[in-house]
């Protein structure tokens, strides 16, 4: 089977992601804001004998290296492999979209071009003639639909017919005096039989025209570069000359915008100007001066109300499912380890983390929602200013939102920034952002030290002090470490849409399966190894002093108080219990017991860990206790307020799990940064949470 | 007169752009440059960040930028 490989190029938000899947009938990851395609993305489909594989490459509005994502793609352009360019076009901004399509055109490649969201345009009274187009450019032009998935296959026929015929040139006239000055360079080039496998020579000669530094590169290594030397610089000079500028930019961009505005006026046809009467409406609203801002706060506050209290019926349901289970397991099993595992161990630790999934699938609903809407530029809209206060950028906004998810992809959204110190900043305080993981933590002390009407409000309170932490982190660091110039902030604001439902069932159902899935395998071998090492070694010794001083009481109360110090006891001579004790010193100031200290260790590996250990190391401690059954009861009578409050601080600011501190080590290429990561988490939590303990204390 | 004086809803077109050269592309390809016609839509309560129409899209800008931009009021 012959294998076409396909570039998805074209400016953010015009829906390549969408395309992809519209044609491959796969699920890339879509939003409605610059930069969710981060990295470059793949989908196969296979038709008429041929596989081909679309590779999805991060939205860009020019070939520049204006930020990292951009460059991605740039990059690929230029060196990777493929045979042939999908330009997408979104056809309700077609002028703005072809600016990019010119220069894509230039780089003398295989292309076609798909006037994307044909549905949308076809709503606003836009009509292209596509078939003109194509003939005038010199490239297929077809009209699709991703929604409707009209002319999808159309589409696919065009990337075949144009992958097995010969190059055709893509034809861009510029005025005359640079027409001329290019074919000078041509001429030289074909006289000098000159030809190169990557571009044909009138492409050669456009770089070289535009002084674009691969093509000289390429050319610099030619014996005949020094006879072309002379050819090139009267070329260029000519071109100054008739131009009336000298800066080759601009003479570019003129170029440019008089092909594309000529071409509108050929194939572009508006027929009754209703533009975007009603994103224009939203947004009288949604940024409004005075409004703006407070139902910025009144959805993000509703979101997380929303995340408990519609999270709270479910989650009591999976709660008591796990409680049956255990019970039921317990009573049919006669070994006491083998019970002690299961039960204590397994169901303890991973129907801890379990129960949480109703909050994880609202929030990341919401997220989603905020994604897939547009209403994220508005928030950076809305934002910059204040944001800039405190050393930030407005954009920041969007990888420090998706922190609230996961900091994995957060590190990598910073990449929209283009100074690479925004960036760092940006992604130095993501972790003030609480991820999805530390939601468990959160909502079950919440559950545990609020009443339930309240619990809502504390988890808002949570998430807005942690995001005010990272905001004063970021003046701190921004007038310490990061000094520096601002980057300017320049943003398009997206039409708002309405994502498909199949799509935010989709971002939902991956999201709960990949936490599903976790809970199945890592916490699950983790909450085995903390179980392990908080059982073992077995203490003869206590147990049966214990034991005979338990005979020998009388009453109930009197037997159980020994049972629990029993208990107690035997944790503390374990592995667990140990270790516990050597890093509770480290802990003691901010209130902590062994048992929190080693659960703050444990969540290192990933935040959930800290919930299943608490789990563990609570229920193994408990059995007698029978009244307090859930892990929730448990926490409320055995950590004091302040300690527990502290411990909401110090889970908020240290360290996002492992896998974030390496995906933030590969993203800011310095080992120096992350161990600055680190220390700077690590020290802040600390003190934090010692505040917090001992404000409370006294109060 | 550049764009940061420039009242609400009043259509303007650009006349020159005073920026670095990075700036200045990047405006460039979202459709900010000299020539075409714009409108200030909306702005923030501190007028720190302006929001922009052009042709049938929109664009946030700092009103830093915004001072780079001169323009003419449309007749």
């Amino acid at each position: 089977m012959k294998k076409i490989i396909v570039a998805l190029v074209g400016q953010p938000n015009v829906g390549k992601s969408y395309l992809a899947n519209a044609m491959s009938g796969s699920n890339l990851k879509i939003g409605n804001f610059a930069g969710v395609t981060v990295e470059k993305a793949t989908a196969k489909l296979s038709a008429n004998e041929s596989e081909i594989e679309l590779i999805d490459l991060p939205g860009l509005y020019s070939l520049e290296d204006f930020s990292a994502d951009e460059k991605v793609t740039k990059d690929f352009l230029l060196k990777g492999e493929y045979d042939l360019i999908v330009n997408v076009v979104d056809s309700t901004n077609l002028d703005r979209n072809l600016m990019l399509s010119i220069q894509l055109m230039e780089l003398g490649k295989k292309m076609v071009i798909a006037l994307n969201m044909d549905d949308e345009a076809i709503k606003e009274g836009i009509m292209i003639d596509a078939e003109a187009m194509s003939k005038i450019i010199g490239i297929p032009c077809v009209k699709v639909s991703s929604k409707t998935k009209s002319n999808v296959e159309t589409l696919v026929q065009s990337i075949l017919h144009v992958s097995e015929h010969p190059q055709q040139n893509a034809k861009i006239v510029y005025t005359d005096h640079v027409e001329e000055a290019l074919q000078k360079i041509v001429t030289f080039l074909d006289d000098k039989h000159f030809k190169s496998p990557r571009m044909d020579n009138r492409a050669i000669a456009i770089g070289l025209l535009w002084q674009k530094k691969e093509v000289y590169a390429l050319m610099h290594d030619e014996p005949l570069y020094v006879e072309l030397h002379p050819h090139l610089n009267q070329a260029l000079g000519s071109v100054y000359m008739y131009c009336e500028c000298d800066e080759i930019e601009e003479v570019i961009h003129t170029q440019h915008s008089a092909f594309v505005s000529g071409l509108c006026a050929e194939v572009l046809h508006v027929k009754h100007s209703k533009i975007h009467n009603l994103t224009q409406a939203i947004d009288k609203v949604l940024i409004h001066k005075l409004l703006g801002l407070p139902l910025f706060i009144f959805l993000m506050w509703g979101l997380f109300q929303l995340t408990f209290s519609l999270g709270e019926v479910p989650m009591g349901w999976i709660e008591e499912g796990f409680g049956w289970l255990g019970e039921t397991i317990g009573a049919t099993i006669e070994n006491e380890g083998m019970k002690s595992l299961l039960v204590d161990g397994i169901i303890a630790g991973v129907g801890g983390v379990l129960m949480f999934l109703p909050n994880i699938m609202i929030l990341f609903l919401g997220i989603a929602l905020l994604e897939t809407t547009g209403y994220m530029a508005r928030a950076a809209f809305l934002l910059d200013g204040f944001f800039h206060k405190f050393g930030l950028h407005g954009k920041s906004f969007i990888p420090l939102v998706s922190g609230f998810g996961c900091s994995v992809p957060a590190y990598m959204a910073a990449r929209t920034l283009k100074n690479k110190k925004d960036r760092l900043l940006t992604m130095f305080i993501i972790g003030f952002m609480s991820c999805g993981a530390r939601l468990p933590v959160y909502v079950l002390f919440a559950g545990a030290f609020f009443e339930e009407d309240m619990a809502g409000n504390v988890l808002f309170g949570i998430y807005i002090s942690g995001a005010l932490l990272g905001l004063m982190a970021a003046k701190v660091l921004r007038v310490t470490a990061f000094k520096g110039e601002d980057e300017p902030f320049v943003m398009e604001m997206p039409k708002y849409r309405l994502p498909s439902l199949k799509l935010l069932w989709y971002v939902v159902y991956s999201k709960s399966a990949m936490y599903i899935k976790k809970a199945g395998t890592f916490i699950l071998l983790a909450s085995m190894l903390i179980w392990f090492i908080s059982t073992y070694p077995k203490n003869s010794i206590i147990e049966e002093q214990y034991t005979t001083q338990i005979e020998l009481l009388q009453s109930d109360d009197d037997k159980s108080v020994l049972e629990n110090e029993k208990n107690e006891k035997l944790m503390e001579r374990t592995y667990l219990g140990m270790l516990g004790k050597t890093i509770e010193p480290i802990f003691a100031p901010l209130g902590f017991d062994w048992k929190m200290s080693v659960a703050t260790l444990s969540g290192l590996a990933a935040k959930e860990v800290i919930v299943s250990t608490l789990g563990v190391l609570y229920s193994l401690g408990d059995e007698v206790d029978e009244e307090n059954s859930s892990l929730r009861e448990i926490i409320a009578s055995k950590i004091g307020f302040p300690s527990a409050m502290a411990f909401i601080v110090f889970v908020m600011i240290y360290l996002p799990c492992l896998a974030a501190t390496v995906v933030f080590a590969r993203e800011a290429q310095s080992l120096k940064y992350t161990a600055y990561l680190v220390i700077f988490t690590f020290v802040t939590a600390w003190v934090l949470a010692f505040v917090t303990y001992t404000v409370l204390t006294l109060l | 007169m550049n764009l940061s004086h420039v009242p609400k809803d009043t259509k303007v077109k650009i006349v020159a752009i005073q920026a670095q050269a990075v700036l200045k592309k990047r405006l460039a390809s979202l459709g900010v440059s000299v020539g075409k016609e714009v409108k200030v839509l909306e702005t923030t309560i501190q007028k720190n960040t302006i929001k922009l129409g052009i042709g049938l899209g929109s664009v946030a800008l700092r009103l830093d930028e915004a001072k780079s931009i001169d323009v003419e009021v449309c007749v």
